[in-house]
């Protein structure tokens, strides 16, 4: 089961890209799709390459960035219910975002707004729970759930007052979207980049998930350990929130999904968690897009459509057990 | 060999003076039990011989280096703790969970091999876990998970093991066998043990040394044969001990 796991998970990738590409307002078949990627100057190929790929990539990139970050914050907080956004990294972005939209900006100064409030929220959390050095995982959590609420608080302030043209655009960013044709390669190179550089660490991630105890007295360094996990976390669900909004529920149940079947090695569930999550974003984008085409749906409102009872057969099957 | 020595070394905890002065050296082949009644300072002690803890003053050495001044991994490679309870949060396997000791003998960049997962099979083994590798941590009893960290730390194969409680939570044939374990390691000459334990007799018997703790900061340290009497434990313990003669000669002890 372990070692087949990853091979799995890339052809669920693949399929899912293959699916998502094929299917759209303009369908395409198999064979045209092949054509149209590896033989240019088709009927399709514009669609193929300009809209459908890179935001399928897109989705890809953000749906591993955060299952990654997920699975890296239940390990600190030790806590199977931890999400990317429970620490506020979210609402830090969304207050940016949704004061970028309400001043009438969009592109670059939306995207960048978000990840200026991403970064302002990850140190403002950091710099209240780390306190004189001594902080817990009890305690980064409580801070972040606080200065989440604190967020969502002036997310509905903002709604409140939002003018009513710029409602929907702010609820679908809220929801998570991938509508906008974002910007792909910077979430994807920082994903492989996160990958490959916490990947030493995974066997320490193991560690640290059964107590900062039993990690301390089998040598691993915790305090500087919890650093780095804290602000590895909180950059990669920075760069997905700037890539789609808040996209729920990947972070979430992917990583919770794959400890389920897979266990608790973390060389085997960061790499795994990047491409389960990517594929399930992917999964997901498409029937968003296709589901009442050519209206779209908010990705995020199909992740917890799929994720939630995927989620919850695995967890009556381990029961069974 | 010398494998530990504190240097008036005081521990205690949030802003509470527990030990003052402790002027301690372990050596190979000696089986040390630490005697104290509750909150008088064994965890915090066996945390702070661990490094695990900053000492409040005095000086630690691990043959013969500074402790807080060698990395954690090279600590971790010749001292080991059992700590006083294990929760897990995740799923785990019970052989994946004894492989965890293997970790300060592992780089960064290497993975376990056969001959790790050999001793990880040994010492499940050795704790009467055999048979049990691949089942979920969350299946086991309260004693066999105490004794799944047990081989975790026979796993890591540290020259000093400190043990907090080691006992807790096992059956009498289990209690008698994990303390034979421990004094065989000892024997051997090439490990030492120091553990908290509350059971008197399963002291006299296993133990070598005992270091006693008051909790005020006082402490007396020494051979077992002559710091276990009746006297010493009831004024430690705060309540009567008499002292009896068993079947075979061997001292007994039982609460008055």
């Amino acid at each position: 089961m372990r070692t087949a796991l990853l091979p799995l998970l890339l052809l669920l990738s693949l399929l899912s890209l293959g699916l998502g590409l094929s299917s759209g307002s303009v369908p395409v078949s198999p064979g045209e799709l092949w054509d149209a990627l590896w033989h240019g100057d088709t009927p399709h190929t514009t669609v193929i390459h300009e809209l459908r790929l890179p935001r399928l990539l897109a989705a890809f990139a953000v749906g591993g960035l955060l299952a990654v970050a997920g699975a890296l914050l239940q390990v600190l907080l030790r806590n199977p219910l931890a999400d990317p956004y429970i620490l506020g990294i979210s609402g830090g972005a969304a207050v940016a975002a949704l004061l970028a939209m309400l001043a009438g900006l969009g592109g670059w100064w939306l995207s960048g707004g978000a990840l200026l409030g991403a970064l302002g929220s990850m140190l403002l959390v950091f710099g209240l729970a780390h306190g004189d050095g001594s902080w817990t995982p009890t305690r980064l959590l409580l801070t972040g759930v606080v200065v989440a609420a604190l967020w969502g608080a002036l997310i509905s302030f903002l709604l409140a007052v939002a003018p009513e043209h710029n409602l929907r655009s702010m609820l679908f960013w809220l929801m998570g979207d991938l509508s906008h044709g974002g910007e792909w390669r910077a979430p994807l190179l920082l994903l492989g980049l996160g990958l490959l550089l916490l990947f030493p660490f995974a066997r320490e991630l193991n560690l640290l998930a059964r107590g900062e105890l039993t990690a301390g007295s089998l040598g691993v360094r915790v305090g500087r350990l919890r650093l780095i996990i804290y602000f590895a976390a909180s950059l990669l669900t920075a760069a997905a929130v700037t890539t789609a909004g808040s996209v729920g529920f990947v972070g979430l149940v992917v990583p919770h999904m794959l400890r389920l079947v897979a266990g608790s090695d973390h060389r085997l569930l960061l790499p795994a968690n990047a491409l389960l999550g990517g594929s399930l974003l992917m999964l997901a984008d498409t029937l968003a897009r296709s589901l009442i085409a050519p209206q779209q749906l908010p990705v995020g409102v199909l992740t917890a459509l799929i994720g939630a009872p995927l989620f919850l057969y695995l967890l009556r099957r381990e029961a069974m057990r | 060999m010398e494998l530990l020595r504190t240097v008036s070394l005081d521990v205690g905890i949030a802003g509470r003076s527990l030990l003052r002065g402790l002027n301690l050296t372990v050596h190979a082949g000696q089986c040390w039990g630490l005697l104290g009644t509750n909150g008088s300072g064994k965890t915090t002690l066996l945390h702070t011989l661990a490094g695990l803890r900053p000492a409040l003053g005095g000086s630690l050495w691990l043959q013969g280096a500074p402790l807080a001044r060698l990395p954690r991994r090279q600590v971790a490679q010749c001292l080991g703790l059992l700590p006083q309870d294990n929760s897990d949060s995740f799923p785990a396997s019970v052989l994946d969970t004894a492989l965890i000791g293997r970790h300060p003998h592992l780089g960064r960049w290497h993975s376990e091999t056969a001959a790790d997962l050999e001793c990880a099979r040994r010492a499940l083994q050795q704790v009467d876990l055999a048979g049990m590798e691949d089942r979920p941590c969350s299946t086991l009893s309260g004693g066999e998970r105490r004794r799944l960290a047990l081989a975790t730390l026979l796993t890591q194969a540290p020259r000093l093991m400190l043990l907090d409680e080691p006992t807790n939570h096992l059956d009498l044939n289990h209690q008698v066998a994990t303390l034979q374990h421990l004094r065989h390691l000892a024997d051997s000459g090439e490990h030492a043990v120091v553990m908290a334990l509350h059971d008197i007799n399963l002291t006299a018997r296993y133990c070598d040394h005992v270091l006693m703790l008051s909790g005020d900061g006082r402490w007396q340290a020494g051979p077992a044969a002559e710091l276990l009497n009746a006297e010493r434990l009831s004024q430690l313990y705060g309540h009567a001990v008499l002292q009896l003669a068993g079947p075979e000669g061997q001292r007994v002890f039982v609460a008055g």
